[in-house]
């Protein structure tokens, strides 16, 4: 029987079960293969957060920068016994994942290193990493380095290759199609996870679950619009079905919405959270279903009275959402157009229901002047009250503003007067500068904004601090 | 220096109206017929503060009870949410709060009145450090390490000003 080989490469905040490995396991399987899967970035993030001294280096350097030699073999070690599997089990097929551009080098890496162990099979590589960065897959490709890449959604390219029907829009070329009927795809499989390694959200195994791809919005740091084309989304049956399944299927009532956001079309969101509402009223209290997602606050007049009621009997206990900066002319300037009133109401609302927050934010957007800064600081001392109840229970800096090619910032780079500099181990993303900040000025206005929260008691809200001062430190070298 | 504090209540009665009082450091804040589940007040602020709100005229057959033992009906107060300056206590309410009931009986983590008694609950001014205190025995919200983090964040700061001011 043909096998593929399926592999998660790092490097993200391993959160939650990866979905697209998932996917692309049902369809390997409906293809008549045998499937095997390792998740390469779930080892790294684990072996980091113990605190083991290389994983740490290697996930903080994000694999840029001059690493030691035996800090790159530790990592070389993980991956070829990966690769070791793959040929022990003769797959015909090896299928990298690749989450964002974070991951090139390590994807490289391995490919380097099934190339050097003379694996036999072929190579697949796909995911919004290499969606993002069409020359460096194009290059891989004429170097030989994989014998294909996947652009766009993933699910269709990879039965085409998997049944070998080439050619294919968006197998080797840039014409990927946009998959329009989200209610016609596959439920993930997620056979060969080990679901208790994952992080559980409340104690429990919890299962990431994808209700739309793309956005409605466009705001200018974000590239979903370039990854997904258009804003496409399950409907409310279809997504309440596909939770039944897992249900069913897996003994998983905790679910973690990948989506960009959660209530893009309101009405289908609607329905999904009245058909839970109904599921959780006739259940025992351990076999309710909870979940967490993205969500954008939208203007006052846009809610109904029932929509916090249904928020909660649907089982929802955090929501996370982008507020990016508490200055109003940022907010504006990057796309999203919802008030500081609206922040307030919206986050009373969620204070009262009992939904807890979690809030991200961005340092630096090209247009923020040292005041707009300053502004976004009174985020800290307005809602002090509701970090001390921890209705606001986690708030993300992040580290600071990347300027990602094809956003909509990257495309006003002109008008915005965007120059770079030169850093050895800092990426080009992040070492861009205007008349409103360079990368030194970004790094201190964002450990000035740690500070700042720190003082004011916020200090365990503000969440992976660790890794970006890890970060940060090695900025500093070159700053 | 004064406090807002607001407390929201669940509450039923089979026969009659429940008569309640609510106090704060002893000093009656209401004390009458319990007719609205929202209450608000203005209190003076003490370094420890013992809330207390009592529930007095639970008749004998102040539960109605079908003839399979199940509860039809009964007379209670739960104290759902206690709000002090703007914070909401949440949990704090059950974990940090107790039932005395007249017979003598004690019920600690309890925010349910369901005999004549009262429901108690301890706190401490500021509410911020209270709250910080309560949520210090939870894992995710330890304050361990976070000096250290601050000195870490000054520490960069300080480093990246010495090599340029900017």
């Amino acid at each position: 029987m043909k096998s593929v080989y399926i592999v998660n490469i790092p490097q993200y905040d391993a959160d939650t079960v990866p979905l697209g490995p998932a996917i692309l396991q049902k369809v390997a399987k409906d293809c008549g293969y045998k499937t095997y899967f390792s998740d390469l970035n779930l080892e790294l993030d684990v072996n980091a957060k113990n605190q083991d001294f290389k994983a740490r280096t290697i996930w903080s350097s994000t694999l840029t920068g001059h690493l030691p030699y035996s800090t790159v073999k530790y990592l070389i070690k993980l991956i070829d016994n990966i690769i070791d599997k793959a040929i022990l089990v003769n797959s015909d097929f090896v299928a990298i994942s690749f989450f964002s551009f974070v991951s090139l080098p390590y994807g490289k890496l391995f490919l380097k290193r099934l190339q050097t162990k003379k694996y036999k099979g072929k190579t697949i590589i796909g995911g919004p990493g290499i969606s993002r960065n069409l020359e460096i897959a194009q290059q891989w490709l004429d170097n030989k380095l994989t014998d294909y890449y996947v652009t766009g959604d993933g699910e269709i390219a990879f039965e085409k290759i998997l049944c070998d029907k080439l050619p294919y829009p968006g197998v080797n070329n840039p014409n990927s199609i946009a998959i329009g009927d989200m209610n016609s795809l596959y439920f993930p499989d997620f056979e060969h996870f080990d679901l208790d390694l994952y992080p559980k959200m409340f104690g429990q195994r919890t299962l990431g679950i994808e209700g739309s791809r793309g956005c409605v919005r466009d705001c200018g740091f974000c590239d979903i619009k370039v990854l997904f084309l258009k804003y496409r989304y399950k409907s409310g049956q279809r997504l309440f079905d596909e939770i039944m399944y897992n249900i069913k299927q897996y003994g998983v009532y905790v679910y973690w919405f990948t989506d960009s956001l959660v209530n893009g079309n309101q009405k289908e969101f609607r329905t999904m959270l009245r058909l839970l509402s109904e599921y959780n009223k006739n259940v025992d209290e351990h076999k309710k279903v909870k979940w967490t997602g993205q969500y954008i606050i939208r203007p006052q007049k846009q809610y109904i009275d029932e929509d916090f009621q249904l928020l909660v009997d649907s089982g929802c206990l955090t929501l996370a959402t982008g507020i990016e900066s508490y200055s109003e002319k940022v907010r504006r300037e990057l796309g999203k157009n919802f008030s500081n009133d609206d922040i307030n109401w919206f986050f009373h609302k969620c204070q009262k229901y009992g939904i807890s927050l979690f809030i991200l934010m961005v340092v630096g957007y090209p247009t923020e002047t040292h005041k707009d800064f300053e502004e976004s600081l009174r985020f800290f001392d307005d809602f002090e009250h509701l970090s001390d109840d921890k209705t606001i229970s986690g708030v993300q800096l992040g580290n600071t503003m990347n300027m990602i090619p094809g956003t909509p910032v990257w495309r006003d780079r002109h008008n915005l007067e965007i120059e770079y500099d030169y850093f050895e181990a800092i990426k080009h993303v992040n070492s861009w500068k205007n008349k409103n900040s360079d990368l030194k000025i970004r790094v201190r206005r964002r450990l000035l904004a740690q500070k700042y929260a720190i003082e004011r008691g916020w200090g365990t809200i503000i969440r992976s601090t660790a890794q970006n001062l890890d970060m940060f430190k090695r900025w500093a070298h070159d700053l | 220096m004064t406090f807002n504090l607001r407390i929201e209540l669940e509450y039923d009665f089979v026969e009659q109206p429940l008569d309640i009082t609510i106090q704060l450091n002893d000093n009656n804040l209401f004390s009458g017929m319990l007719d609205t589940n929202m209450f608000e007040f203005i209190c003076d602020s003490h370094p420890a503060c013992t809330l207390k709100i009592y529930m007095h005229n639970k008749p004998i057959i102040g539960t109605l009870v079908d003839d399979c033992g199940n509860i039809v009906k009964d007379t209670f107060i739960k104290i759902k949410q206690v709000e002090i300056d703007r914070r909401y206590l949440k949990a704090a309410v059950i974990d940090c709060g107790k039932t005395v009931y007249y017979t003598g009986e004690v019920h600690p983590k309890n925010n349910y009145i369901s005999q004549n008694g009262y429901y108690e609950l301890a706190f401490t001014m500021p509410i911020n450090q209270f709250l910080q205190n309560y949520y210090d025995s939870f894992d995710s919200y330890k304050l361990q390490g976070l000096d250290e983090e601050l000195a870490e964040v000054n520490n960069l700061l300080n480093k990246m000003d010495s090599k340029n001011n900017f």
